[in-house]
């Protein structure tokens, strides 16, 4: 039993050594909250986030115009994983900490409560959302920039257990042969 | 503001989920002749109870619609005394309401659906692929055919293949004749899209555009090139159900179900597709094919674009892309007929005193003339007869072509008492004519020519005109029958003067301005009183219809008539009308409004009265009349 007990923790720790870990919630003023949980190997993050070592807990800005089926939000929740897609490249987590504490930023997941294509948590839209790490996360999510009217912009990241990954809007597209005529 | 849910109720799409509709005649957006609000307005069509089994027959459903403007020319006058919205077939407003509710969602998810998967496409396919590319690829793929490496079946394919793609190509982007290309260019300065485009792929729009028409000259040349060697000759068989939806809707009106959606991802089955998600996403494989070949590409891209062109006729029905709230003059169909210019309101009225100033001046004219000179002039109303699409401002707007209000005159001039001979001749300017010819009871030959209507000026494929140009009839009767023609014709000379057009004149006046159908009046009426009239008689009956007007009651009983007019004037800002009476001659009684439970009570008294000079042979005096107080703050 204690040796089982031992096993565990050591996983336990050993996977929280990797990196860090995002998660969301809605709070009792029911704000949307992004609660980033840093290990001492990426406690980094979390400093250049809101300058603390373990821990931080950043108010997610209003998403103007996201509770419905406009055709943006239609799009970016059809199309997880089909044409947004995970480009493989790890981000410069400094890159995440700006975004984070500039407060221009709008997180989606497969429980966002922005999603009326699909019933809430649904099996297939956590099927998408998974395909957007291969490392077997269990709630990926999905950041997205801000425009300017408050409006729902362009992914740019996602988080996964592995790491923070580069998220694009074109589909990863394989041709017939290999072409690099841009328009 | 909404605590404790203001942060989310602020994220909320109000502007797409919220319609405010006048009930009356009054709009609440200035009037405009803009796509904007004919696309508006036409949501009417979501209102009909046979919405559902009807839509693939409307344009707002179309492949290639013809837009919202097509309707103002086909019905320029709209019917006012049937119920356009079906408004009678629900039991209550609230079922009205869902069915209304349910039809346009269905409607807008089918719209988005198209615009998504348009733009997803030129996205992929556009990013990396360009013209010359295509154009090197199509080459290669159907090289075969020049070669004839190929044969039966599989050469047929090909030829199939290459057929659908320059057919297509050239019946959306031949510079001469395809006959919807002018429809499409209007995508060139279109911006009422380009948000939800950039966010989506970066583009806009007319880039898109841009891009098929590039691609269009070379893939109309490179056709032609074909049809030079005669590919598609005899040996040539056509199976049309390959062709793409947008096109079998245009051309076959629908008469095929396109199977284009399940070639382009399955049609190389020996090599791999030309375009392709890439192996990582965790896709089925239809999933991840985009286009099988680069024809099939090719035609997506032409599938897509006129999807946008489509979405774009009725986008702003569909969605608020300005985030404003939608106000459609849902039920007042003659707003956007007055704004562009296809009704006139007042052309009867302007009618009505333009013959009345004919009429006098005839009379003026026939006492002076000996012999019988009828004039006759209708004013003929302005009547638009197409529509041509500009853009302005990245918004669509409607040029019309007016045919200007037109005097059409005739002269009929009757030469019988004075040459003799019973001939009548009419020079008309229009091809109406105007006067009765009398019959005879001889042998008439008659003859007439006229420049017919139907000229058509065409000034490329698709633009088209009729233009009417002026029209001379020239008829001429004569009749051999003398004495039935004489005698007629002498009495009429003697009775028919300056009186008989005077009195026409005035008559016609009188009949002209108490039309009830066309001349506009205005009242204003209120609801609450129509509704108890509805419960007091199951109907509004003709003598109702003044009081009516003039704001009062109008009820079967004298005594819940003068409640409903003494509560009118007490409580004027009573929610809700009267649903239920209990009305005695003589003492207390009870009213009840809908949606209060409580009653309102009074005091009645009926009388007789006994000097008519109100004409009215009773009356009722009311008193001590109290409404509770939940009544007034429902």
């Amino acid at each position: 039993m204690r040796k089982i007990f031992c096993i565990l923790i050591f996983l336990f720790v050993s996977g929280y050594a990797l990196g860090v870990e995002i998660s969301t919630y809605w709070n009792d003023q029911n704000q949307k909250v992004v609660q980033v949980n840093c290990s001492y190997k990426s406690s980094d993050l979390c400093l250049q986030t809101c300058n603390e070592e373990y821990q931080c807990k950043v108010l997610e800005p209003i998403c103007i115009d996201c509770v419905g089926t406009s055709i943006i939000m239609t799009y970016y929740f059809q199309e997880m994983g089909r044409l947004i897609y995970n480009t493989g490249h790890l981000i410069d987590p400094y890159f995440a900490a700006d975004m984070l504490s500039s407060d221009e930023f709008i997180s989606l997941s497969a429980r966002s409560i922005y999603n009326h294509i699909d019933s809430f948590n649904s099996f297939s839209l956590q099927r998408r959302f998974r395909s957007m790490c291969n490392d077997g996360t269990f709630n990926p999510i999905v950041f997205f920039s801000r425009e300017n009217s408050g409006t729902i912009g362009q992914p740019k990241w996602v988080w996964c257990e592995s790491g923070i990954y580069e998220a694009a809007n074109y589909g990863n597209v394989s041709f017939e042969e290999s072409y690099s005529d841009f328009l | 503001m909404a605590f404790p849910f203001a942060n989310v109720f602020r994220s909320v799409a109000i502007e797409d989920a919220v319609l405010l509709t006048p009930n009356g005649c009054k709009s609440l957006s200035p009037p405009a002749c803009d796509n904007d609000r004919l696309a508006i307005n036409s949501i009417r069509e979501f209102a009909k109870n046979n919405y559902r089994s009807n839509a693939l027959n409307l344009d707002i459903m179309r492949s290639v619609p013809d837009g919202p403007q097509q309707d103002l020319l086909d019905s320029p006058i709209p019917s006012i005394n049937t119920d356009i919205l079906d408004l009678a077939d629900h039991s209550s407003a609230s079922d009205w309401l869902n069915q209304f509710r349910e039809n346009m969602s269905a409607t807008r998810n089918h719209h988005r659906t198209r615009l998504i998967r348009a733009f997803s496409q030129l996205n992929l396919i556009t990013n990396y692929i360009g013209v010359q590319n295509f154009v090197r690829n199509l080459e290669e793929e159907f090289s075969d055919i020049l070669t004839t490496k190929s044969s039966g079946r599989s050469l047929n394919e090909q030829k199939n293949r290459l057929f659908y793609l320059c057919t297509e190509f050239s019946f959306s982007q031949h510079e001469t004749w395809s006959l919807i290309k002018s429809d499409l260019d209007i995508l060139k300065d279109y911006q009422v899209l380009d948000g939800i485009s950039q966010n989506i792929s970066g583009h806009k729009v007319s880039e898109y555009y841009s891009y098929l028409v590039d691609l269009g000259k070379n893939i109309n040349s490179l056709c032609y090139s074909f049809n030079q060697r005669n590919v598609w000759n005899n040996d040539f068989k056509l199976e049309r159900t390959g062709f793409a939806p947008w096109y079998i809707d245009r051309v076959y009106d629908n008469k095929y179900d396109s199977s284009f959606y399940d070639d382009v991802k399955n049609n190389s089955s020996e090599s791999s597709p030309f375009i392709s998600l890439g192996t990582s996403h965790d896709l089925k494989p239809s999933d991840a094919v985009i286009c099988a070949t680069a024809s099939d590409c090719a035609r997506l891209v032409v599938q897509s674009i006129i999807d946008i062109y489509s979405v774009s006729q009725y986008a702003s029905a569909m969605w608020s892309l300005e985030r404003k709230i939608k106000a459609p003059d849902l039920f007042n169909p003659y707003n956007e007929r007055t704004s562009c210019q296809v009704y006139d309101p007042w052309y009867k009225t302007k009618s009505s005193i333009f013959n009345l100033v004919w009429d006098l001046g005839q009379a003026t004219v026939s006492a002076f003339t000996p012999g019988m000179v009828y004039t006759s002039a209708t004013l003929s109303p302005r009547t638009v007869t197409s529509f041509r699409q500009l853009v302005e401002d990245g918004k669509i707007h409607y040029d019309r072509n007016i045919n200007e209000q037109a005097i059409v005159s005739s002269l009929a001039a009757d030469f019988g008492p004075l040459l003799g001979v019973p001939c009548s001749v009419s020079i008309n300017q229009s091809h109406y004519l105007h006067h009765d010819y009398l019959m005879f009871a001889g042998v008439s030959v008659g003859t007439c020519t006229s420049n017919e209507d139907y000229n058509i000026f065409a000034q490329s494929g698709s633009n088209i005109d009729d233009n009417e140009s002026r029209v001379l009839n020239s008829c001429m009767a004569c009749t051999l029958n003398f004495e039935t023609l004489s005698g007629t014709a002498a009495y009429l000379s003697q009775n028919v003067g300056p009186v008989y057009f005077f009195v026409r004149g005035i008559y016609r006046l009188y009949k002209g301005l108490t039309d009830p159908l066309n001349i506009p009046r205005s009242w204003e009426v209120y609801p609450q009183d129509v509704a108890e009239t509805l419960l007091s008689y199951g109907e509004v009956p003709d003598h109702c219809v003044r009081d009516l007007r003039r704001g009062r009651s109008c009820l079967r009983n004298i005594c819940e008539q003068s409640v409903a007019d003494r509560l009118k004037r007490d409580f004027p800002r009573l929610p809700n009308y009267i649903s239920e009476f209990d009305v005695p001659d003589f003492g207390s009684g009870k009213a009840y409004i809908r949606g209060c439970n409580d009653p309102i009570t009074f005091w009645v008294r009926r009388e007789i009265d006994q000097n008519n000079f109100s004409g009215q042979a009773e009356s009722c005096r009311v008193s001590r009349l109290s409404v509770p107080e939940s009544c007034l703050n429902n």
